[in-house]
């Protein structure tokens, strides 16, 4: 299944081809968003971060579905759940990877 | 000067024309650090009821603390304080910028203002000396007019400028005091305080930035730790890349973006307002305060309806986009960025102003004031028209006179409109939604300047979710589980006091509340008590010594209210707030139960040490805080 990912704020990539702050995904059917987010790399990681999806804020086992909008939204002043963890990678990690099937808005 | 402390306060009596100056000794520094707590002291001594905020009897200090000038972000902050022509009681506002710094490296920790100048006046304050000049050549004049004005005057453009603008001299009420024509004193009316007064400006330069810290290697060192920490803090990042509009998107998803004057909680127009559309856009550079590395501030350049927007005035912050924005329906970022430049210029708080003009509007939406007399139609969602009123405000021209009162007085002048207001004790309520974090329908109801955001520890912190961060430092402060969402239980109500008492010690010692805190800001409480032994040598200094110096202030402004006759029937929040939500999202449909505030209030003032029935200190709780002299 294609979903949509929107990144806010400090999820969102400067490049030289523009800002990066829409990704398509191509997922296994019944991904939760959990798994959505682990297989994603982002600059910074935020130490909260809501996940939103459709307009409605879910919780990491929120099985997604084709068509579906995943907002990431980092936190401040809080922020209702600890960013799904990635693995082993510690969480103040800068990340330079590409995501598959990147949209530039450039 | 050999020691830490500067130890110079200037009083200045206007109505004689005479300065003098004080010397207070290390205790007196100890008590209060500086700041707010520092102008209350003066304050408290002759504040009784009767006097009126715009008469000369009201007394004006500005004051920055024993840290301001340091080498390390989030120091250079200075407070004023008066009563408030605005909030029933005492008036309180922070402002940022380098006038704090300078103010300090002038020489000066503090100015008690008193009297009246029989002519416009400004105050020049350099390396220890102190003179008052005339202004009447500044009257009338824009800030951005005045800051030119005064730097060719005196032959120098390192001089830090902190003025009322001509809202101020017109005695709008919610007039700000302003420094680098963009960054404010903004809350409580302190900027008509000032022009009524006839003081203009104060104008402050030190030929030195070096102050005589104790232990200067102990600062640098906490200032290159917090340096390289900013990248790691994801909520410091954002402020840095987005500024204070960073949080627009996630307030509207949690259903805290105030709407169409508080009716709702989500705004359709959210992302045409949001820090990530500004920085696609308008936006050319960031800006910040002396020695801060967080570098929040925003400068924008853009035009609406062909007025232009300069650097200078610097950029929307976040409640100005939402007082501008979602209060009044509009989604136009250029409208609110001229908007933020009017307030600027004239010299008027964002937050207040665009409120009120958010208020104006639902009136004519209910039919309760019209084209007759407005001169225009002023429907929500009408940018042309939120900026003609804003206008209006800042000029005091057409019904714009009215509104210039603060919503509060213009329903009470007007006789109708009074069941739309979003006010508390008379100040309308900023763009964090009680329905969203219930902590702050209390801190809202309880504080003593009316609404304020930045008063206390927003409730997203503590709840269920919250990062191990977060959780370690307030643990430091006795609290060691999250608590669930929505709740107002007396473990939230101790978490609202505990956050405020911090926030108090903030807004005392002078430190920016995104650099310092209980909570997610750079640094938490060990590195603020770290800091504070640093600069001043207090090596026994500790964080149960912040939460009484936080403490001690909130207790000196109760007792300033209680001196003008108020008491717990004052601490109430606007009717509105418990009518249910219209809209969409996650607070749609909810209301504020009066019954879980009056609860609530019960315990906070039990925990607060404050009589129940009166809302008021104890004899026993001031005299535990050195504050029976006050009594």
């Amino acid at each position: 299944m294609r979903i949509h990912v929107r990144l806010h704020t400090i999820l969102r990539r400067e490049t030289p081809e523009g800002i990066i702050d829409r990704v398509t995904l191509d997922l296994p059917p019944r991904t939760t968003v959990g798994e959505a987010v682990r297989r994603m790399e982002f600059p910074t990681r935020p130490r909260t971060m809501l996940l939103v999806v459709n307009g409605k804020i879910v919780q990491e086992d929120h099985a997604l579905a084709e068509g579906d909008e995943l907002r990431l939204v980092p936190g401040i002043s809080g922020g209702s759940r600890q960013l799904p963890a990635r693995g082993s990678q510690p969480s103040s990690t800068r990340s330079r990877l590409p995501v598959p099937s990147f949209q530039s808005r450039a | 000067m050999d020691t830490p402390f500067t130890r110079r306060i200037l009083h200045v009596d206007l109505s004689a024309g005479r300065l003098t100056t004080e010397a207070p000794p290390e205790s007196f520094y100890r008590t209060y650090l500086g700041g707010s707590a520092m102008g209350l002291h003066y304050i408290l001594k002759s504040v009784k009821a009767g006097i009126d905020p715009l008469g000369p009897e009201n007394v004006l200090t500005l004051m920055v603390s024993v840290l301001t000038g340091a080498p390390i972000s989030g120091q250079s902050r200075m407070t004023a304080n008066a009563l408030s022509p605005l909030v029933d009681g005492v008036g309180d506002s922070q402002c940022g910028g380098f006038f704090p710094a300078e103010m300090r490296f002038a020489g000066f920790d503090g100015i008690v203002i008193t009297g009246r100048a029989a002519e416009p006046v400004y105050l020049w304050l350099h390396d220890g000396q102190a003179e008052l000049r005339p202004a009447k050549h500044l009257w009338g004049k824009t800030t951005s007019q005045v800051d030119d004005l005064l730097k060719q005057e005196l032959g120098d453009d390192k001089i830090e400028i902190a003025q009322c603008g001509p809202a101020g001299e017109k005695r709008v009420r919610l007039a700000a005091i302003m420094n680098m024509a963009n960054r404010a004193n903004g809350r409580t009316g302190m900027g008509a305080v000032m022009g009524s007064k006839n003081l203009k400006a104060v104008v402050v330069r030190g030929a030195s930035k070096k102050l005589p810290w104790f232990d200067a290697k102990k600062i640098n060192e906490l200032a290159r730790w917090g340096a390289g920490e900013i990248e790691s803090n994801g909520d410091v990042l954002g402020l840095q890349k987005y500024g204070t509009a960073s949080v627009i998107v996630f307030q509207n998803t949690i259903g805290s973006l105030p709407t169409f004057n508080y009716n709702a909680g989500q705004f359709d127009g959210f992302e045409a307002i949001s820090g990530e559309k500004m920085a696609d856009t308008i936006l050319k550079d960031n800006d910040t305060c002396y020695a801060c590395s967080v570098r929040c501030k925003r400068v924008v350049e853009t035009e609406y309806a062909g007025r232009p927007v300069e650097k200078r005035h610097g950029g929307p912050e976040y409640e100005t986009l939402a007082t501008f924005g979602s209060y009044c329906g509009v989604s136009d970022l250029d409208a609110i960025s001229l908007a933020n430049k009017i307030c600027n210029e004239y010299g008027l708080d964002t937050i207040g102003t665009g409120a009120t003009v958010a208020w104006a509007m639902e009136c004519y939406e209910q039919g309760l004031i019209g084209e007759i007399d407005l001169g225009f139609k002023a429907p929500f969602g009408d940018a042309a028209a939120m900026v003609r009123l804003t206008e209006a405000i800042a000029r005091r021209e057409g019904f714009g006179d009215v509104l210039a009162e603060g919503s509060r007085r213009a329903a009470e002048k007007l006789g109708r409109g009074e069941e739309l207001l979003i006010t508390v004790k008379g100040s309308e309520a900023p763009a964090h939604m009680p329905h969203a974090k219930r902590s702050l329908g209390l801190i809202y109801a309880v504080n003593p300047f009316g609404a304020d955001h930045q008063s206390s520890e927003h409730d997203p912190m503590i709840e269920d979710g919250a990062s191990d961060l977060y959780m370690g430092r307030l643990a430091m402060l006795g609290f060691d589980k999250t608590l669930p969402p929505l709740s107002l239980g007396p473990d939230k109500v101790r978490f609202a006091l505990k956050g405020q008492q911090f926030y108090s010690f903030l807004d005392s010692a002078d430190l920016c509340q995104f650099v310092f805190g209980p909570a997610w800001t750079l640094y938490g409480p060990q590195e603020t008590v770290d800091f504070v032994r640093a600069a001043t040598g207090w090596d026994d200094f500790t964080l149960d010594e912040v939460l009484a110096v936080g403490e001690r202030r909130l207790n000196m402004m109760r007792v300033v209210n209680a001196r003008l006759g108020m008491d717990r029937t004052a601490d109430r929040l606007p009717d509105k707030f418990f009518q249910p939500l219209k809209g969409e999202g996650p607070t749609a449909g909810m209301t504020i139960s009066k019954e879980e505030i009056e609860t609530a209030k019960d315990t906070y003032y039990d925990l607060a040490g404050w009589d129940r029935k009166t809302g008021n200190p104890t004899r026993e709780t001031l005299s535990r805080l050195g504050l029976e002299w006050a009594a």
